[in-house]
């Protein structure tokens, strides 16, 4: 090798100063580790869920239609190019009642392909009564495997759509639907999915299929949520898009056009029928008329035979009185006769006797026709009477039959006129081709990864900055010593560039070094860490994949060496410029300066002399001085930005659960409960032991906008708007005023105000369902974390909606509970039918407690980062110190300063930038904080502002203590310093 | 007169690796109060050994070190360092100012740590710097900056003042300037002066003049009439 004795020189230098080696090495690591650490974990989180979205063949692309989908559809959407696979599949939302509440799940059916199943524990379906439930629905619901869960619907018959309705779990699992606890919403029970239900396919009988699941060509190759996959996607959208226009006329035919034709005949065949039914009725009228004619019939002929009866008796009557008159008148005349005595007239007695005789035989003859006309007329009459009622009874089953009959055609009609509006009703079938940009949690996890890529861009900004102020003093002060050696050099005819490269050369390997540690450790540890951090949110995330990031990696050496290599060569063009004479007489020493304190003459009187050098010195180094400081104020503001995520999670449990909700418990009631139900139970409640206070509410979720903003919220109405104060703080979150709720206005929550971009006094709009958005004045914006809510009263909710509250809610104040008591409590109350959950602050509280703890890893890191970035900026700010003033530090020794007074020297001057750095820190920190706060928000919560002064404690005495530990190290430094160098000349 | 500094057989070895070198090798000499003693020799002779030893700034290996009835050679770190603090004055070849003090405030720097410090303006104004207490180190020429090293040495009011080649980086009128206010310190305030010095050629100024030779001491001069620097050209 040509320069060999350049070459050995470098090398000897290197072994020489392997301290101030190392500190450009180390914060270049460190540098390098934030930047490609927190940059990778961008595309690391994209990865992750790719792989779980891959793993288990997730849809791309899932068309829904209004009107539902069949398999020609399906046919032909598996035609289309781009389209790898379609497959059609059944969901809808239903109703699953759980001994303690009533929770909303989505029914899936069972793909083949698309969306398996991520199976936690047990197995899927095999049969149509059995079921794989979500994690959290074991967590909600308390079921296990084995056990069987009941699903119903709000209005309909569960019947319609499923084949059964009670279900035996065989699994626990999740899907790539759902990274997170949100399952989203729906208009049924409480809106709220709480989990989904996989059902096997044939557990559905449904008409049409509700969905066709597509994976498209490739998908796999591409990463989800990456510019490159959405483009793709949305190609094959289009194409999917472009024959929904044939699909839906084939579908609007099949469904309005044959139940039309349908409805044709039926109205054809009713209308038969109901002649035929008409002509039935009819004749059963005739023949009633008939019968009753008869009978009048038979009522004369009784009558006349009556009569006809009476005038026989009446005839015999007089039959018999002439009969007796002509016995009188024998009587007589056969006395006259007797006395007459005569045989003729004998005869004639005789015969005339015999005539009577005759007479009385005829009448009794004719009396006992008489009697048997009347026997006769009674019979018949009998008979009458039966038909009569016979008669009735029939009129009567004709009523009833002409009613029945009529209803049962007006049913008829009507059903067919529900049919023909139902029909007119259908509107043509929409279709909506919606990619995985429909799913939720893919947007929202797409948009963390997004935010976190943000952090990357800023955040290692600080670490580059302190690694150029690092590499610029210590090259420096490299270039300072060695400027006799650089004359020597050029003096022997070396150049410039030769001379120069020692130094870049020595920059560039501790930087190459420094880079590869800090993508090696820094690449894959922080990316863990984040995700770790952010599973919190994305539990169902199965892997954290952390492959190394080339592209980072190289980006991040880039930057580093560009910075360490402009630093270096910055630090030496000065000397490389000057003649070869000069650079041989020792550089002049700098000016001791005058500073500005020492126009303030009582202060500068009070400082002794080392400190006055201090001062100058602090003031006359200025690369020293922003290295430290802007270190210092680095390592400050990791602990802050640490600390202060702590403070801003911990916020939300704390400030949001004791300063502005004091509900202990909240119960949600039954949506059908009745106002005296209601009465009952408050009056129950005022009663139960431990509870204090309670308050019925209604909360419903509701649209809100306010000009191009949207936002979902959820309404809470009180039912007393000057009880609610006593459970929740209507406050200012800086100003901490407090606020009353009042008619014709409403409170909406911080988080939501900033979201609508909205300001007190403005007004917004809120939207029922799909009724008319009604309009309203914000009256005050609340300090809130969780959730957005909007505050009205009774009277404003009534005349807004024209709709009577209906309250499903109760809030309560208890005493001091034990876990026991709040148990036994919540026991109680779920046994009466109008409770259908409650839930305990506490829970609440203890659940984001444990988030919390998850979160210690983040500040861990941190406090590791901020160490090192402290560590590194004062070791090496000692380091040129104690070798630029190793004459001036063994001279002090000489005249006779201790140890310790020595070392205090030194140390004035690191406590004091320490200081200084500290307090640039914690401007810096606070600035971090709320950068990184605002950037890793998520829309439904807010995290608190501000930073305990806890934490500035914490951090300012994790900062001193790292300076402390320097200053240690750094003593033994000291001590070695060897009083001769004082008698050196100066080289 | 009884001797106020006393060197009685006293050796340095450094050993460095398997070689031993024997920097100082059984030096014996005595000092009275007052005098001014130059000790000359040759580069690598040892007599900045036995400055450093004398300065309480090096420890002996073998032998005694009297000074003013106490043996320092005895001493650990902490009471060599209060020797140096409250007995010895030093004056460096190349100054050793604070850069960043003011002459003044570089004077003040070594009185402040002392017993009996003497006031700094007025030492200052002794070596002739009475107009420039409040200029820095890099505002004053070489002789000036010599004469602050010497204030601030005087300043301490030590027992002995110990000067390591004070006019070695000084031009020669200069040189002989600082030579004669040390020589006038010595006279006037009665303070034991020990110069070290290659220039034998200003042997002729001191009371006593101590000659080292390959770590021994060769001869020893005692001048009953010493001259004025003055008179002496070289």
């Amino acid at each position: 090798m040509k320069k060999k004795a350049i070459f050995k020189d470098f090398i000897v230098e290197i072994k020489k100063s392997l301290s101030r080696f190392f500190s450009i090495l180390l914060i270049v690591a460190l540098g390098v580790a934030f930047y490609s650490g927190i940059r990778s974990t961008k595309p690391d989180m994209q990865l992750s869920a790719d792989t779980y979205y891959d793993d288990n063949n997730f849809m791309d692309i899932r068309v829904l239609s209004t009107l539902g989908l069949t398999e020609e559809d399906e046919n032909a959407i598996q035609q289309i190019e781009g389209v790898y696979k379609a497959e059609p599949g059944y969901s809808f939302e239903a109703l699953c009642q759980t001994d303690s509440s009533s929770l909303v799940v989505k029914l899936f059916s069972m793909q083949n392909t698309i969306n398996s199943i991520n199976i936690l524990s047990g197995r899927l379906p095999k049969t149509s009564t059995e079921c794989l439930v979500d994690a959290q629905f074991i967590d909600s619901s308390g079921y296990q495997i084995g056990d069987t869960i009941t699903i119903q619907l709000e209005e309909e018959d569960i019947l319609d759509k499923l084949t059964n309705q009670t279900f035996t779990i065989t699994g626990i699992g999740s899907t790539p639907f759902y990274l997170s606890r949100e399952r989203g919403s729906t208009s049924i029970g409480n809106g709220n999915i709480n989990s989904f239900i996989l059902l096997s396919t044939d557990a559905f009988q449904m008409e049409a299929y509700t969905e066709i699941y597509v994976t498209v060509d490739n998908g796999i190759s591409f990463v989800s949520n990456t510019k490159e996959y959405e483009s793709f996607v949305k190609s094959v959208v289009k194409n999917i898009e472009s024959i929904a226009d044939i699909r839906r006329e084939a579908r609007y035919i099949e469904i309005i056009e044959e139940p039309t034709k349908e409805l044709e005949e039926a109205k054809i065949e009713l209308n038969r029928e109901e002649a035929k039914a008409n002509k039935e009725l009819d004749d059963a009228a005739k023949k009633l008329a008939d019968a009753s004619l008869e009978i009048q019939d038979g009522e004369k002929s009784i009558s006349e035979a009556k009569s006809k009866l009476e005038d026989g008796r009446v005839e015999l009557e007089l039959q018999k009185e002439k009969l007796i008159k002509s016995e009188d008148e024998l009587e007589i005349a056969a006395d006259t006769l007797r006395s007459g005595e005569t045989a003729l007239n004998e005869s004639v007695i005789e015969e005339s006797k015999k005539r009577i005789k005759d007479g009385w035989d005829e009448i009794a003859k004719a009396e006992e026709r008489i009697a048997e006309s009347e026997s006769l007329i009674l019979e018949k009459e009998a008979d009458l009477k039966l038909g009569k009622e016979t008669l009735a009874e029939n009129e009567k089953e004709y009523k009833d039959a002409v009613k029945t009959a009529e209803k049962e055609f007006s049913d008829a009609w009507n059903k067919i006129a529900d049919s023909e509006k139902k029909l007119s009703k259908l509107e043509y079938p929409k279709w909506y081709v919606l990619d995985r940009n429909s799913i939720q949690t893919y947007v929202e996890y797409g948009q963390d990864a997004e935010r976190i890529g943000n952090i990357g861009k800023v955040f290692p900004a600080i670490f580059f900055l302190v690694a150029a102020l690092v590499s610029l003093t210590t090259m420096t002060r490299m270039v300072e010593e060695e400027r006799t050696q650089i004359g020597t050099l050029k003096a022997l005819g070396y150049s410039k560039s030769i001379i120069a490269s020692k130094y870049i050369m020595y920059g560039l390997l501790a930087t190459l070094l420094g880079s590869i540690i800090g993508n090696a450790v820094g690449g894959k540890v922080l990316p863990i860490v984040i995700i770790t951090a952010y599973k919190l949110l994305y539990a169902n995330l199965p892997t954290v994949i952390t492959p190394y990031n080339i592209y980072y990696g190289l980006i991040s050496t880039l930057l580093a060496v560009m910075t360490t290599t402009l630093a270096t060569l910055f630090a030496c063009y000065k000397e490389l410029l000057l003649p070869p004479s000069m650079l041989m007489r020792p550089a002049a020493p700098k000016q001791g300066k005058r500073v500005i304190f020492e126009r303030i003459p009582w202060l500068w009187k009070r400082l002794n002399f080392t400190s006055k050098s201090t001062i100058r010195n602090l003031l006359r180094y200025k690369k020293r001085f922003f290295m430290t400081v802007f270190g210092i104020g680095g390592c400050m503001s990791l602990l802050l930005v640490g600390y202060g995520l702590m403070d801003s999670i911990g916020a939300m449990s704390s400030v949001q659960y004791i300063d502005i909700w004091h509900q202990d418990a909240s119960v949600l009631l039954d949506n059908e409960a009745t106002e005296e139900e209601l009465n009952v139970l408050i009056e129950g409640l005022s009663k139960t032991e431990n509870i204090e206070n309670s308050l019925l509410i209604s909360e419903e979720s509701m649209d809100i906008s306010y000009l191009k903003f949207t936002e979902n919220c959820n309404i809470l109405v009180p039912e007393d708007s000057q009880q609610i104060s006593e459970f929740v703080s209507f406050r200012n979150r800086i100003t901490k005023e407090e606020y009353e709720l009042e008619d014709g206005s409403v409170i909406i929550t911080e988080k939501l105000a900033s979201l609508l971009n909205a300001q007190v006094g403005d007004t917004i709009n809120l939207s029922k369902d799909e009724t008319k958005p009604m309009e309203i004045k914000i009256s005050h914006i609340i300090e809130n974390y969780m959730m957005h809510y909007v505050f009205m009263t009774k009277n404003t909710y009534e005349s807004l909606f024209s709709l009577d509250t209906k309250y499903n809610k109760i809030l309560l104040k208890t005493s001091q509970m034990t876990q026991e008591s709040e148990d036994a409590m919540a026991l109680k109350l779920l046994e009466l039918p109008v409770v259908t959950n409650i839930t305990y602050t506490s829970d609440l509280q203890k659940q984001l407690d444990d988030m919390l703890n998850s979160l210690n890893i983040v500040v861990f890191v941190l406090i590791v980062a901020a160490g090192l970035l402290a560590f590194v900026v004062l070791y090496n700010l000692n380091n040129i110190n104690i070798n630029e003033r190793q004459r001036e530090l063994a001279t002090l020794k000489v005249l006779g300063f201790l140890d310790m007074e020595v070392a205090t020297y030194v140390y004035r001057e690191n406590v004091l930038l320490t200081l200084l750095g500290s307090i640039a820190g914690v401007f810096l920190g606070i600035i971090m904080h709320r950068f990184v706060i605002l950037t890793v928000e998520i829309d439904m919560i807010m995290f608190g502002r501000t930073i305990n002064f806890t934490s500035f404690i914490y951090s300012t005495l994790l900062t001193l203590g790292f300076s402390a530990f320097v200053n240690f190290v750094m003593f033994y430094k000291l001590r070695k310093i060897d009083m001769v160098e004082s008698l050196k000349s100066i080289e | 007169m009884s001797s106020f500094v006393e060197l009685r057989q006293v050796k340095k070895v450094y050993k460095m690796g398997e070689v031993t070198i024997h920097a100082v090798d059984g030096i014996n000499f005595e000092i009275t109060k007052g005098e001014f003693v130059v000790i000359v020799g040759p580069s690598g002779a040892g007599k900045t050994t036995v400055l450093n030893i004398l300065g309480g700034m090096d420890s002996c290996s073998e032998g005694n070190v009297e000074v003013d009835g106490v043996d320092i050679s005895k001493f650990n770190n902490r009471q060599l360092t209060v020797y140096r603090r409250d007995d010895i004055g030093f004056v460096f070849q190349f100054y050793n100012l604070i850069q960043n003090l003011t002459a003044i405030e570089n004077v003040e720097l070594a009185s402040q740590i002392c017993k009996n410090p003497l006031d700094a303006k007025a030492v200052l104004e002794e070596v002739g710097l009475g107009d420039r207490l409040y200029n820095f180190p890099a505002q004053l020429s070489g002789g000036e900056q010599q004469r602050v090293s010497i204030a601030r040495a005087l300043a301490k009011n030590p027992k002995l003042l110990l000067c390591d080649e004070p006019t070695g980086a000084l031009d020669y009128n200069t040189g002989k300037a600082i030579l004669k206010l040390l020589q006038d310190t010595c006279r006037k305030n009665g303070m034991t002066v020990i110069v070290i010095t290659h220039n034998s050629a200003i042997a002729p100024m001191a009371d006593r003049v101590i000659k080292i030779k390959n770590g021994k001491v060769s001869k020893i001069t005692i001048n009953d009439l010493p001259v004025s620097v003055d008179t002496i050209e070289w």
